[in-house]
């Protein structure tokens, strides 16, 4: 790479680039998968909440948003009054329990209740998709700031990765539409070439917001330099992320405005069911504050709109205004990343999307070694590379397979229950990761990603046996949500087995196949 | 025993250095520089923060097309100049 004086237009530039590009691509690589496909996964949280929750009530006809804040106010007044705020969710159709959240004594507490008659909810113990959610950007087990650190210097490598692979390719259009099947690093070229040309735009896309979610981590410099006060300066990463902290109680009593009214008129400006959340600040104090986030439905910025009000005489208090271009260009990268303004097709072409970005990983790492293992003298570290692409590309999936199969099979009563549902996660991956390195290489890639299509294909089965949900249920009941995790899992499964088919019984075949005809020709 | 690293090794670890850290100090001048935008504070911040991902990854992308290590770190010194002018003016303006 460091070759001096070597002209770098044409050939010289592109080859920089190979380098640049093989090597960024391959140290983030299998982080940066792991990020993709958990991330894929998190479009669907809280379907996947749902399905993990077979106990909870679908809620068909909740009350009217107005009455259930309203008695949402009265159960709260009684039960945690002295909580600096409460924030009250509604239901939507992702979410049909009503849920409450406040800092307590012991910590944030959280109610859930149906909506249809405020009876409390419970479910099982879990952390149901918010543990993928979590997962994609700060890991599992680590230190919560490194391990966003650790995700953001792949989130970085990878947008080099990506940018140098765009100028490595002459004639991107042309290779989109070229396939070579059977011809070893040929084929992972060109089936690598497809997945990222296919979802290039989308790939950047969600690269460089993604490392904007975490940009006052990652780039705090102007703001420390900018704001020197930490007080005014977590001010304006407030402001910033447009989201408003609680303010000092008074210590003056004032009874709490009707807030019912307050959700019924901007109901009647952003529609039924556009109210997310409430939070209520200091009720029953002079310092009260009441705080409406309207549902994010069809809108790409994801910070803002919502209103603000004085909690005593309900008056507004923020100024309704447009936000400026620069915090609607950073809420709508912000609500670009998340997706959560996406009605259910976009969301599936953005779970498309995710998945040939994963596809674009696997066959990158693939194509890596398949290049190398041609040559006459295979580089030393080359086995272990492939023994880790095995156990995290199709280790993974496994993994997150035995994710599902815990939640319905760990006793519902059992101590520390959501944890070990992610216990179990790591543990099966451990267990590929050692299955990977014992079995020869090839074998091992057909084995797991057999296990994985078997995981996958039996988890609607073992739904119907363990709950009331099973796909047949919820079919007749009418329950898409919970129906489309059970059909995505069979269409997973399929995806996994149709890989599988399609790779060769022995690396070996393949390689003195292409050796064959790379000396050939 | 050869106590430095050969040439090409060397030259490697300084195109390294000049991507890596070099890279994220030009992201970090430019946040800084934002700062200098006859906007209100917080809005030339946010575009700071906003757009050095694009300011690192265009440094790390120039930083190996460059013809040569020298031709790198002289094309880094180049493009901070002007930055750090910006910066200076903006945390100091």
């Amino acid at each position: 790479m460091a070759r001096t004086a070597e002209p770098r237009r044409g050939p010289g530039l592109r080859r920089a680039m190979g380098g640049v590009h093989a090597w960024s691509g391959l140290i983030a690589a299998w982080l940066v998968f792991a990020i993709f496909l958990t991330g894929t996964v998190s479009f669907f949280k809280d379907t996947l909440s749902l399905w993990m929750q077979p106990e909870l009530p679908r809620a068909t006809s909740p009350l009217e948003a107005p009455e259930l804040v309203a008695r949402w106010v009265a159960l709260l007044e009684a039960r945690a009054p002295e909580a600096a705020s409460w924030t009250i969710s509604l239901p939507s159709e992702r979410e049909p329990v009503s849920t409450a959240l406040w800092r307590g004594a012991e910590g944030i507490e959280r109610l859930a209740v149906d909506p249809e008659d405020m009876s409390p909810v419970t479910a099982r113990a879990t952390r149901g998709g918010d543990f993928f959610y979590r997962f994609h950007f700060q890991l599992h087990y680590l230190p919560v700031i490194a391990a966003r650190w650790l995700v953001g210097a792949a989130a970085m490598l990878m947008l080099i990765a990506l940018i140098s692979g765009v100028i490595l390719h002459k004639k991107i259009l042309r290779d989109f539409f070229t396939f070579r099947g059977g011809k070893g690093p040929r084929s992972w070229l060109d089936a690598h070439n497809a997945f990222s040309v296919l979802g290039l735009p989308f790939h950047l896309m969600i690269t460089y917001t993604g490392l904007v979610t975490l940009m006052t981590l990652y780039m705090p410099w102007g703001l420390e330099a900018a704001f020197p006060e930490p007080e005014t300066r977590r001010q304006a990463v407030s402001e910033l992320h447009d989201f408003p902290r609680v303010g000092r109680a008074a210590g003056v009593a004032a009874p709490l405005v009707e807030v019912a009214g307050l959700v019924a008129d901007a109901e009647r400006d952003w529609g039924r069911g556009g109210v997310a959340r409430v939070r209520i600040e200091h009720a029953g104090d002079a310092a009260a504050r009441v705080i409406l986030w309207r549902a994010p439905g069809g809108r790409l910025n994801d910070q803002g709109p919502r209103r603000v009000f004085d909690g005593v005489t309900g008056r507004r208090q923020d100024t309704g205004e447009a936000p400026g271009a620069d915090a609607l260009t950073h809420g709508v990268m912000v609500g670009l990343h998340a997706g959560r303004f996406a009605d259910w097709s976009l969301r599936w072409l953005y779970a498309g999307l995710g998945l040939a970005g994963c596809g674009m990983i696997a066959t990158g790492l693939v194509l890596w070694t398949a290049k190398r293992r041609l040559k006459p003298r295979p580089p030393g570290g080359l086995a272990w590379v492939e023994r880790l692409n095995v156990a995290i590309l199709a280790g993974l999936p496994v993994a997150m397979a035995a994710y599902l199969w815990a939640n319905r099979l760990l006793p519902v009563g059992l101590p520390g229950r959501a944890d070990w549902e992610v216990h179990a996660v790591f543990l099966v991956w451990l267990a590929m990761l050692v299955h990977a390195s014992l079995r020869p290489v090839a074998r091992a890639w057909r084995e797991q990603l057999w296990l994985g299509s078997l995981l996958l294909a039996l988890v609607p089965p073992l739904n119907a046996l363990t709950t009331e949900h099973g796909p047949l249920a919820s079919l007749l009941d009418g329950d898409g949500q919970r129906l489309g995790v059970d059909l995505s899992c069979w269409a997973l499964a399929a995806l996994l087995a149709a890989i599988a088919r399609r790779l060769p019984a022995s690396r070996l075949a393949t390689h003195r196949r292409a050796r064959k005809k790379a000396i050939a020709s | 025993m050869r106590l430095l690293p050969s040439t090409s090794a060397r030259r490697l670890g300084l195109r390294l250095i000049a991507a890596g850290p070099g890279g994220y100090g030009l992201a970090t001048l430019f946040s800084l520089a934002a700062l200098a935008l006859p906007l209100p504070t917080l809005a030339a911040a946010r575009i700071g923060m906003l757009g050095s991902f694009a300011v690192f990854a265009a440094a790390v992308i120039g930083v190996f097309a460059a013809r040569d290590v020298g031709r790198a770190w002289a094309g880094l010194a180049l493009a901070a100049l002007p930055l750090a002018l910006g910066a200076w003016h903006g945390t100091h303006g």
